[in-house]
């Protein structure tokens, strides 16, 4: 199967995330069958259990590993196929609403898998609203890479409400990522890098990491947050500015006054 | 429609129409009070320029909600919450003065119109339709204007009920049940921390009721109620009213229902209206379905759903008493169910006479002086069951054709053609 070509998958950049979308998600996240996504690194429960590893117990329990990086509004799949190489043990997920823009990446990674056998088998990609889905996918804590790359910055004021950080989703997503898990979000739209991190500041349960610090010049992400993507291909061939900003999860700075204490 | 609810004091109060409400006390029905709202001239919150203000008329007609606590007392009877017009919540705490029993104390200016809230003795929790959670302290007794800063958390999606619960070792916790089938259970007063979710139920979660310190029950338009346990979220039962209601003992008289039972509508097996109530024994659970929700209630208790020994009741009231608006139990008897029907009527039954019998016996008791009272013409009842069902429908996810079963069939045929373009290639 030869690469997919974009052309057949354009599709227009908004999509209203409040609306009802018919998107089917699972009642909750061990009801998930991820094996379909993952064919060689999950194995789903219908497949029965090896009997010949009774003879090494290292093999029993070995539960399926659980995805671990998350690309919210992945696009035409630019991340996911970059970072895919440099963590070959981490299961990457993708999440896009639209409908035509998802179907290109699940072609491009069949056709990748297909290229280059054994690789590409720790990322996909589903329909879903992250907006109001993300806490049936997964457990709490489980994340440690979350990803919000050129997100649509929705202008006007009345359309706020539609934007993908905002102060009450700030919630979940410190639930779902660890502690010590990373948020990279990157845009170049100035008043939303803005927006972005003002409310990322305003939220307790997260730091921010300079872009200086030596854990982002360390980190092999940072570059692919920049430059993978479609966006930041676009904003690279127009002389854009990227404005790249990390938070690190952190624990609740509340103390509770409990009795036992 | 009207609300009914009942203080551990032994008040009793009913939501009327235009933000009023009936205080009744249950000890002396000499004592009861007609709590009319005073005009405010006070400015309505500043909106945010550019928004229209289309949805000001649905925001204020309040025949426009779900039954779900908006009017409520603190749990030591002391203050009284109701959610009136134009946007605002009441609060009215006992006279002191001969002339009334009770006064207005505050009105608090909302955003976005409530759509449940739950009060403790000490702060009032509302909860709006854009999915956000107010929180104000009840010690004040100004007025007060709520602003975005504070809101406390926001689920992105229409809140259908929330409680506020204290785990067994002391720690505080919100409960929010939405639209989209969560119950997200949050620390208190970090509600930006989130303990956990309650996944499982399939549709709306419209009820989330305490049993103790660690179970909560929560009823759905799924038709299930399911028991919780926290603060690890886990679901430990799911009963289906499919099941506990079709094995029902029916007492009382049977009334030919104009609804046919046996329309496999998933709908008719909805929860439409749950309350419980918990003594040392047992927690005893009344609710209506959907399909039986204008004459009918079900009686049962925790431990017969969880032994699924049919031992549930099903009563059927005198079509008389017309369509029933709203119950409750009370808080000071437990076991006494308070009915308030659209014909001015209040019943009360006991349900431990009811969950003992079995044969048709007259077991309701008519409150006549509340319900001479409430006959009186200047007292309206809310009576809007026609567009309650309509909002309780359009709760219901329609999970039709995604629309893009078109793009597939475009794009296997554009395979099909690009197959047969290089076939015709290599030939």
């Amino acid at each position: 199967m030869s690469l997919p070509q974009k052309k057949f998958y354009r599709q227009r950049a908004h999509s209203n995330p409040l609306s009802d979308h018919s998107i089917d998600y699972p009642v909750r996240h061990d009801a998930m069958d991820w094996s379909s996504h993952y064919p060689l690194v999950i194995k789903s429960s219908e497949q029965s259990p090896d009997h010949e590893s009774s003879v090494s117990n290292k093999r029993r329990k070995v539960e399926n590993p659980l995805i671990e990086f998350v690309d919210i509004g992945c696009g035409y799949g630019g991340l996911l196929v970059a970072l895919a190489p440099l963590f070959p043990d981490k299961l990457m997920l993708g999440m896009e609403l639209r409908v035509k823009v998802l179907d290109y990446v699940l072609d491009r990674i069949r056709a990748l898998r297909e290229q280059y056998p054994g690789q590409y088998t720790n990322i996909s990609c589903l329909r879903t609203n992250a907006m109001k889905y993300l806490p049936t996918y997964f457990q709490k804590g489980q994340l440690s890479k979350m990803f919000f790359l050129y997100p649509d910055p929705h202008f006007k004021k009345a359309k706020h409400k539609w934007r993908i950080i905002n102060k009450q989703l700030l919630a979940e997503y410190a639930y779902l990522l660890r502690v010590d898990g990373l948020v990279y979000t990157c845009t170049d739209v100035l008043d939303l890098h803005q927006w972005m991190c003002s409310c990322f500041d305003e939220f307790p349960l997260f730091e921010r990491i300079d872009n200086d610090d030596p854990v982002l010049k360390n980190d092999p992400c940072i570059e692919h947050v920049v430059g993978s993507t479609e966006e930041g291909k676009k904003v690279e061939r127009n002389k854009g500015d990227k404005y790249l900003a990390v938070f690190r999860r952190i624990e609740d700075p509340y103390i509770t006054k409990s009795s036992d204490s | 429609m009207s609300e009914l609810t009942i203080s551990s004091t032994n008040w009793l109060a009913i939501s009327l129409q235009n933000g009023a409400a009936m205080v009744f006390n249950l000890n002396d029905t000499q004592q009861w009070q007609y709590l009319k709202p005073e005009t405010i001239t006070n400015d309505k919150p500043k909106e945010a320029t550019g928004t229209k203000q289309k949805t000001q008329d649905n925001d204020d007609d309040n025949t426009s909600d779900l039954n779900r606590n908006l009017i409520k007392f603190t749990p030591d009877g002391q203050k009284l919450a109701i959610n009136g017009q134009n946007k605002q919540i009441y609060i009215y705490i006992p006279s002191n003065n001969d002339k009334t029993y009770w006064q207005l104390q505050r009105i608090i200016t909302v955003i976005k119109r409530a759509s449940a809230f739950d009060l403790t003795n000490e702060f009032l929790l509302i909860a709006d339709k854009s999915g956000d959670v107010y929180k104000t302290d009840l010690s004040n007794n100004t007025n007060l204007i709520l602003t975005p800063d504070d809101c406390m958390m926001g689920h992105l999606s229409m809140l259908l009920d929330i409680a506020f619960i204290r785990t067994n070792d002391n720690q505080p916790f919100i409960l929010t049940a939405d639209r989209d089938e969560k119950i997200r259970l949050s620390h208190y007063p970090n509600a930006y921390n989130i303990q956990g979710y309650c996944l499982g139920h399939t549709e709306f979660v419209s009820h989330v009721k305490l049993i103790d310190q660690n179970h909560i029950l929560s009823a759905s338009g799924d038709g299930t109620l399911r028991l919780w346990h926290l603060p690890d979220c886990v679901e430990l039962n799911v009963f289906d009213s499919k099941i506990f209601t079709s094995s029902a003992k029916q007492i009382f008289y049977e009334q030919s229902s104009n609804i046919d039972d046996n329309q496999s509508l998933s709908i008719n097996h909805s929860i439409w209206k749950m309350d419980i109530t918990s003594t040392t024994s047992d927690v005893f659970i009344a609710l209506s379905i959907y399909a039986s929700r204008t004459h009918s209630i079900y009686l049962t208790t925790l431990s017969n759903l969880k032994n699924s020994n049919n031992e549930q009741r099903k009563i059927t009231f005198n079509s008389t008493h017309g369509t029933i608006i709203d119950y409750c139990f009370s808080s000071k008897n437990p076991t006494d169910l308070y009915i308030l029907f659209d014909s001015n009527t209040l019943l009360k039954v006991n349900i431990i006479s009811i969950l003992s019998c079995d044969k048709n016996e007259y077991f309701e008791e008519n409150n006549k002086s509340i319900s001479t009272i409430l006959a009186r013409e200047e007292f309206n009842l809310i009576n809007n069951i026609n567009s309650l069902e309509i909002i309780f429908k359009q709760l219901f996810k329609s999970r039709g054709d995604p629309g893009d079963s078109s793009y597939y069939k475009r794009k296997n045929q554009r395979i099909e053609e690009q197959e047969e373009k290089r076939k015709k290639k290599t030939k």
